[in-house]
């Protein structure tokens, strides 16, 4: 018992080591910024008062064509996720900016998949774009001020085929 | 001539010493206390495999509507058989090892062998509902807790409290897991650290700024378009969020030094606490288990002292506790070697 008492001891750093290694080699070298299930806990780490936000905004729903590009998060009514405030749609646009950005069309197009079926369903038809903005946070919160937006795509999607 | 045994002690000691911070370090063994802190952490273990088996169930629904859904998997490693399984019998599979695993661990939790079941499944789990195109970490701090009990001796409480190296293993793997989870803290906090280091150098506003809490808040009203009830006062107030921004900072970057100083785990705890509270209130996010993690593993630390003593818990800060070193201390009683304010669980760790 005594031997694994000393193996224990000997247990503490050597976890908190490897561990700090895994978790901060992923989040640096990884497409999906982390070994899972070594997170390496870096969150809210970057404030500034330029920021970008890659935002899925829709144009149309079941053919019907929206006044102006409404947020996803602003229609509740229409999708689950809105309702509940789901931050996996603004990680998943994150991650398709960034697989745009890189040129793996591949990439796109998989996570295209996942957005489509499992955030925009419910509808029949629905027509999208993907915008990055820049903008500076508390003038945005304040009077919807942005600095620049780049759209990276518009996308159908129909279910009544 | 310093022996070679003596000069490997010494950055060892040296490292402890950093740890520990000034008040530790009399040197003289606590073993009467280290059966009641058994006692304590073979509860609070127990407790967590009971809240597993809640956390099972409610984690169902989850995993039945995602096997049920059309969505295409993401997968991430430990469930890439699904792709071959299939997505609704995958889901189905793993749905029902996780309440078999959850069950098992309630009643057999001090067989190792169970708690690897219980911690293989809490991955199987974990990894499925985030094999959907993005990450969120509500879990993970819950599934390393159950990888660091695996280290946990074998036995029922009575064997493994029967001999002075069996309490000693427990506690030592027991106070491993709240390094562990201090670790993640620490973590997050040297990103922020750094990152504010950085943006001040290069003279742009980052995480040390006054207005930074008030970015942060309105940068992620701005990301779900929500509304958390305190963000607009601190937007609008942005002098009044810096020293709590700057708290929150210093309570994250130092966590990690907290594991050696026992007094400060209930007061560490109750703000790591209070600050999962705050990210509710000021950014409409919840964190569910970590709100129960510092609760079980630092507020009721088994190696926090029954009597706190304010004294020696502004004297144990790190970085800033030798500001309180001229403080007098409580009257010592039983003599050299005898301090009743030595932190309880100091030699235990």
């Amino acid at each position: 018992m005594l031997t694994r008492y000393k193996t224990a001891q000997r247990l503490v750093p050597a976890l908190f080591i490897v561990y700090s290694c895994v978790a901060v080699a992923g989040g640096h070298w990884t497409p999906k910024r982390e070994i899972f299930p070594f997170f390496n806990w870096s969150l809210f780490t970057t404030v500034s008062d330029r920021r970008s936000l890659c935002e899925v905004e829709i144009l149309a729903l079941d053919g019907v064509r929206l006044e102006a590009p409404t947020r996803f998060y602003d229609l509740p009514q229409r999708f689950a996720a809105a309702q509940q405030r789901s931050i996996n749609v603004v990680k998943l646009a994150l991650s398709m900016a960034k697989a745009h950005k890189a040129g793996d069309r591949e990439r796109f197009e998989a996570l295209r998949g996942v957005l489509e079926s499992a955030y925009l369903g419910g509808v029949e038809q629905v027509t999208y774009r993907l915008v990055v903005y820049r903008y500076n946070p508390i003038e945005r919160w304040r009077d919807g001020t942005v600095q620049s937006a780049e759209v990276l795509g518009e996308f159908t999607v129909d279910r009544t085929r | 001539m310093m022996s070679g045994f003596a000069s490997r002690l010494r950055p060892v000691r040296a490292c402890r010493r950093i740890l520990q911070g000034a008040q530790a370090g009399h040197g003289f063994p606590r073993y009467a206390a280290h059966q009641e802190m058994y006692s304590a952490a073979f509860w609070i273990v127990r407790f967590y495999y009971i809240v597993n088996l809640f956390l099972v169930y409610r984690q169902l629904a989850t995993i039945r509507s995602l096997g049920l859904s059309d969505s295409p998997l993401d997968p991430l490693w430990p469930v890439v058989w699904i792709e071959w399984l299939g997505l609704e019998p995958g889901s189905l599979l793993i749905l029902h090892v996780s309440t078999f695993a959850g069950f098992l661990g309630v009643f057999f939790w001090h067989l190792r062998w169970v708690r690897v079941v219980v911690v293989l499944t809490q991955l199987l789990v974990a990894a499925f509902a985030n094999s959907f195109g993005a990450v969120n970490h509500g879990y993970h701090e819950w599934l390393w807790l159950g990888a660091c009990f695996v280290f946990l001796p074998n036995g029922r409480k009575d064997e493994i409290g029967a001999t002075r190296a069996g309490r000693m293993t427990f506690l030592t793997v027991f106070s491993m897991t709240q390094g562990l989870i201090l670790l993640f803290y620490s973590l997050s906090g040297v990103y922020k650290v750094l990152a504010a280091a950085v943006a001040l150098n290069l003279g742009k506003v980052g995480g040390f700024a006054p207005e930074a809490m008030a970015l942060t808040l309105a940068n992620r009203m701005s990301q779900t378009d929500s509304t958390a009830i305190w963000a607009p006062f601190i937007i609008e107030n942005h002098w009044l969020g810096w020293p709590l921004y700057l708290g929150l900072y210093f309570i994250e970057f130092v966590a990690l030094f907290v594991l050696l100083r026992p007094a400060l785990h209930r007061l560490w705890g109750l703000m790591l606490v209070a600050f999962h509270f705050g990210t509710f209130f000021f950014m409409a996010i919840t964190f569910e288990t970590h709100v129960l993690i510092a609760t079980m593993l630092f507020i009721f630390s088994p190696f926090a002292p029954a009597r706190p003593d304010w004294r020696v818990m502004l004297r144990q800060i790190p970085m800033v506790g030798f500001l309180f070193a001229a403080l007098p201390a409580k009257r010592r009683v039983g003599g050299p070697g005898g301090d009743k304010q030595m932190p309880a669980g100091a030699e235990a760790q």
